[in-house]
């Protein structure tokens, strides 16, 4: 662990800290209206020092593109979202440029605007794929009895350390070195590259420190450098662009919301005999990673279920707000909301109590998955279901809680609460889908010098300090040198390979693996060869990882994890607020590189789910205005201090480190939901479930 | 305008239009970049500094209000003994906080022993709802205050006895 | 960046008389205490201050603390963290309570209690517990002063009622001796969207019956909600109160709440209703 006093005393590590003689501001102008044609834009009359830039200006390509889809770098003719970027004004006073950008005059033809996610709207859709397994139609017509529910999540903010930034300036005559706080270093510099119509070797890349990023750094950092480089391009001065907090809320991408339908077939005894899903993903104004997302959906829409006819529809639907994107696990958090909240519904209707349920419906060790392939694991076999079952109590609370709810009474004691626990089971993959990794090519290198020195090379982007750590741990155990001596090099697109997008847990899985051959290698020609030896790894998947990314069959991914995640809460009858008592994680992860670093990744999870599912609100996303309900981030307000129980299960010796960076977050909200459809006898369908939203409930039965 | 404050214990002069903020000026014209500029609404806590010796947050300090004030930013607090309670239940506790909020929590947590040395869980909840980031697990944040303030009433007994 | 430009004209008195003079030569400018409301509710994003501004924060006069037996008073200037530091003991609870909940640690250090109270335009958060505890502010001018109860700070529409060269200089509490206070809040005063609701009650109980009642509620309406009529009902019951007199809560909340525009039937209403009713049931 660094210590605190060195984190403090070394001086620049964010883009806001930098500060160069001779710099320039730049600030986004941007659209007001959602959806417009763009008749013309006229900057106010500016002083000598400022410029006022358009698509115009760009030398290149006006666009950056994410895993083949674009969006533009400065909207010209149309604008698809109010607030997407259409000039840059730069100027050496910041606040100057703020006011002169409240001048800008911008005549619109406005087009229809499609604010509002209806999950049936064909006119705008995207992408639809539709995945069959068995006879869906055929078991739901033989079925006992259907049971449909629609779920909904809302989107959520990232809430990274820094805003987004971007600091570029000249390097030598014909070079730019631009700094940023990108999860993908080589994104920028190829979106960069393509903007300024420069080679790619002209451009460098210096990482600066991301903090959490939780995916809103994955691709939006590109689209900020490339805006920075244009005006460095237009002015030749270094060139200083940070969003402010308020910004960044109102126009970065967003957790794409979701509506998604279930209908379930069940057989007498309740159990599972056909699921059809249909899923429905608001992209915002741009359909980016829409494919992954969906796909992933689509092999988490029947959660860990073993059932055998099974229909699952995935749609991306474009609407005019704010690009989404993907927020720790590309999408398969909210399918997991809508499954195990759908889950709980059935086993009520059913008359079963949901771990019973559960423990007959769940997919069991060696059982076939609906993309075909054999289920790698379950949590009976390791323990972690029986532990979690056992510590929260959760069958005698369940049930004790369903008896006060029935017995509850009109106008009942206001000093008594209502009390409910709910549980969910989810897994995460790690890695990108199927092939995804081999075409993205990521590359280590490993160098180890003569002085028993090593230092690791990789564009890789640690979350925390306890990646670093197992990477540095793994070099130093393979190579037996000492963790002191060992140096992650700093990211600099001119000096480290490509590793591609640090996302999906891909550090502790693909780059710790690659870091892994890279000194199993090194090992074996240690004494053979002189020093110093690098040597450099590209990833590639075994040909036993077969998958089919249309027919989506096979095995999705390299690794996956599995969680139980149990939350128990208490309502509060005069407020409607709801209190959580107690949270309890059970996580199979394969081997734990650093357990007490894995609990603190967990215990965040948990934090970044309970927000989605409480409290985060965005209504400003929808409603046109642009207020921000701060106080609905405030992470401590959501617990008094409760319990937060994290027990590991699985083979820790053998098996390989499975992600578990959004674990937490895909287990904890259905969890949580449960929990409150229980207290309050409403079945809560939507997330976040505010206050506001349990008094809607609440009152609509009444 | 022209104005005269105590900036980590020394007399310093700056001149700024009055709207100007202090978290602008402290990176601008001081160079310290250990208060960060986030929502520049008094929400975030990210540009905590202490005046007279009370947690405050620099975005909500123009710089007409600085003159004759005590201010100390997270560069001057680490020279104090104070810093090193705060700097022992940070690390005692196994937190690894991003430094983009790193100098909000240690003057947050600072901030709350100074009024109490065994806080209660609500106070500690209190305190640390006033730093945004979703770096540090919430548990770690509690037991680095905790520790902070074992240490701290160590301390103190240890100066009293 | 070459010369600094002043958009607008600070003013920095040392002392009260100073401050009335400054103000009698521009009763236009803007008063600025902690400053947090000023900035931290601006439209821009950047900070634009107004034409004229009178900061408080040198008027020694502004941060006195004074008791009597009957009697708190604060200085218009003093911060809500200095009310803060002087303990739980000493204020009553649900005063402190709302005190200690205004705002994420570091605003209280800033936030003076003169700036709570004499925001134009809405009711913050201290209005109802101080009105409740017989608050009463000093409003001076260098022809004179006048104590105005805190309730009447404001007109019907939330405007401030400070006469032209007027500044608040003292707010003058009575504490009691209430047996069961409560405040709870909820949402932002500043975003109608999040249903801020401020609840505050006070009771007296003796040998078991209510010998006093009171509270008072605010949203983002510019107008406080009371019903004396349902406290005067109540006052003289025993407790638990009956059946009947919750009744009459509902009732008589969900009244003043439907004058201020509120439905009984939204979450501001029926949180109004129901924190009454909790707070009733408090009462054994």
């Amino acid at each position: 662990m660094r210590s605190i006093r060195k984190m403090l005393t070394h001086t620049t590590h964010f883009i806001s800290d930098i500060y160069e003689r001779n710099m320039l501001y730049c600030y986004t102008v941007r659209a007001q209206q959602p959806s417009a044609a763009i008749v013309s834009i006229t900057p106010p009359e500016l002083p000598e020092h400022c410029r006022f830039l358009t698509a115009r200006d760009i030398p290149g390509r006006n666009r950056v593109m994410v895993l083949g889809e674009l969006v533009p770098v400065l909207a010209d003719l149309e604008t698809h979202y109010a607030g997407e970027p259409i000039g840059l004004l730069v100027g050496p006073v910041l606040r100057e440029l703020m006011e002169l950008a409240t001048r800008v005059e911008v005549q619109y033809e406005p087009l229809p605007a499609v604010q509002q996610f209806h999950p049936d709207d064909a006119e705008h859709l995207q992408t639809d794929f539709v995945k069959t397994v068995g006879a869906p139609e055929q078991a739901m017509r033989a079925a006992f009895q259907v049971v449909e529910g629609e779920y909904q999540t809302e989107a959520q903010e990232h809430l990274y350390s820094e805003p987004q930034a971007a600091f570029v300036q000249a390097e030598d005559p014909d070079r730019i070195a631009i700094y940023s706080a990108s999860q993908w270093p080589f994104h920028v510099r190829e979106a960069v590259s393509t903007v300024l119509k420069i080679p790619q070797k002209r451009c460098v890349v210096r990482a600066t420190d991301a903090g959490v990023a939780l995916d809103g750094k994955l691709w939006y950092p590109s689209l900020v450098a490339a805006h920075a480089a244009i005006a460095h391009r237009a002015t030749g001065r270094p060139i200083k662009l940070v969003y402010t907090r308020e910004e960044d809320f109102l126009n970065s991408t967003k957790r794409a919301p979701s509506h998604i339908k279930h209908v379930t077939g069940l057989d007498r005894d309740g159990n599972l005999m056909a699921m059809q899903v249909t899923i429905t993903l608001n992209t915002g104004a741009y359909p980016l990673l829409s494919d992954e997302m969906l796909k992933r959906m689509m092999v988490a829409a029947c959660g860990l279920y073993n059932c055998r006819n099974v229909r699952i529809r995935a749609r991306a639907v474009r609407t005019n707000l704010t690009p989404m994107n993907a927020f720790a696990g590309f999408g398969t958090a909210q399918a997991f909301f809508a499954v195990e909240a759908h889950a709980a519904r059935i086993s009520e209707v059913a008359q079963v109590p949901p771990q019973i349920w559960k423990e007959f419906n769940l997919l069991r060790k060696g059982q076939t998955t609906i993309t075909g392939g054999p289920a790698k694991n379950d949590l009976f076999a390791c323990g972690a279901w029986d532990w979690i079952l056992s510590q929260s109590d959760f069958a005698r609370k369940h049930a004790a809680f369903e008896l006060q709810k029935k017995r509850r009474i009109i106008q009942e004691d206001l000093r008594a609460s209502a009390r409910g626990i709910g549980v969910a089971v989810v897994s995460q993959g790690s890695g990108f889908l199927g092939r995804g990794e081999e075409i993205l090519g990521a590359a280590v290198a490993v160098r180890l010098e003569e002085s028993d020195r090593a230092v690791i090379r990789s564009s890789a982007i640690p979350e925390d300090r306890g990646i670093q750590q197992i990477w540095m741990q793994t070099v130093a155990r393979i190579l037996t040198v000492d963790e002191a001596k060992i140096e992650i090099a700093p990211v600099d697109t001119d000096t480290v390979p490509d590793s591609g997008p640090s996302t999906l847990s891909r550090n502790l899985t693909v780059i710790t693996h690659l870091i892994e051959s890279c000194c199993n290698a090194i090992k074996r020609r240690r004494f053979r060869s002189p020093l110093p030896i690098e040597v450099r790894r590209v990833s590639k998947l075994s040909r036993k990882a077969a998958w089919h990314n249309e027919r989506l069959e096979g095995s999705p991914f390299s690794g996956e994890s599995r969680a139980a995640a149990v939350v128990e809460v208490e309502g509060d009858a005069a407020t409607f607020e709801t209190n959580i008592r107690g949270i309890w994680l059970a996580v199979d992860a394969g081997r734990i590189l650093n357990p007490e670093q894995a609990r603190k990744t967990l215990e965040m999870g948990v934090f970044q789910g309970l927000g989605w599912a409480a409290s985060e609100t965005l209504s400003y996303l929808t409603s046109g205005e642009s207020w921000i309900d701060y106080k609905s981030y405030h992470p401590g307000r959501l617990m008094r201090h409760p319990k937060i129980e994290i027990e590991f299960f699985g083979d820790n010796s053998r098996a390989a480190p499975q992600g578990i960076t959004e674990i937490a977050i895909s287990a904890i909200p259905a969890a949580y939901v449960n929990a409150i459809t229980q207290a309050t006898g409403r079945y809560l369908d939507r997330i976040p479930a505010t206050p506001e939203l349990v008094y809607e409930y609440l009152e609509d039965d009444e | 305008m022209t104005v005269e404050f105590n900036l980590n214990g020394k007399a310093v002069q700056v001149s700024a239009a009055s709207e100007s903020l202090l978290v602008d000026l402290l990176r601008r014209e001081f160079g310290l970049s250990g208060a960060r500029p986030g929502c520049m609404r008094g929400q975030c806590g990210n540009c905590a500094v202490l005046l007279g010796g009370s947690l405050t947050r620099s975005c909500l300090l123009p710089v007409f209000r600085l003159e004759g004030c005590e201010i100390v930013t997270i560069e001057g607090f680490v020279h104090s003994k104070e810093f090193t309670d705060i700097e022992y239940g940070f690390e005692r506790a196994g937190m690894d906080p991003c430094r983009f909020c790193i100098s909000s929590k240690i003057l947050v947590a600072h901030s709350l022993l100074l009024t109490e040395l065994e806080p209660s869980d609500l106070d500690i909840e209190r305190a640390t709802s006033g730093v945004w980031c979703r770096c540090t697990s919430y548990s770690s944040f509690v037991n680095g205050i905790r520790h902070a303030a074992k240490a701290r009433k160590r301390r103190y007994n240890e100066r009293n006895f | 960046m070459s010369a600094i430009s002043e958009r607008s004209r600070v003013f920095v008195p040392t002392g009260l008389g100073e401050l009335l003079q400054i103000l009698k030569a521009h009763p236009d400018a803007t008063i600025y205490a902690g400053g947090t409301h000023i900035l931290s509710s601006r439209n821009t994003p950047y900070v634009e201050l107004p034409e004229k501004v009178i900061s408080l924060h040198q008027v020694e006069e502004l941060t006195r603390v004074t008791r009597t037996v009957k009697h708190v008073e604060f200085g218009a200037g003093v911060t809500l963290g200095r009310i803060i530091a002087l303990g739980a003991k000493a204020l009553p609870p649900a005063l402190f309570e709302a005190i200690r909940t205004l705002g994420p640690p570091g605003i209280e250090h800033l936030a003076t209690v003169g700036g709570n109270i004499c925001v134009s335009g809405r009711l913050m958060t201290l209005i109802p517990i101080l009105y409740l505890l017989e608050g009463r502010v000093e409003l001076r001018s260098a022809a004179g002063s006048r104590w105005v109860r805190v309730g009447r700070v404001h007109d019907d529409d939330g405007r401030l009622v400070l006469e032209p060269g007027e500044v608040m200089t003292r707010l003058r509490i009575t504490p009691g001796s209430w047996n069961r206070q409560a405040f709870k809040s909820f949402g932002t005063i500043y975003l109608p969207q999040t249903n801020p609701l401020v609840f505050c009650g006070l009771a007296q109980l003796d040998n078991g019956v209510l010998s006093d009642f009171r509270f008072a509620i605010t949203t983002h309406r510019p107008r406080m909600i009371r019903n004396r009529a349902l406290e005067a009902e109540l006052v003289g019951r025993k407790v638990p109160l009956s059946k009947r007199d919750y009744e009459a809560i509902e009732t008589g909340i969900a009244g003043v709440m439907e004058e201020q525009a509120i439905p009984r039937g939204s979450i501001q209403g029926r949180r109004a209703i129901r924190l009454t009713e909790w707070f009733a049931q408090q009462l054994r």
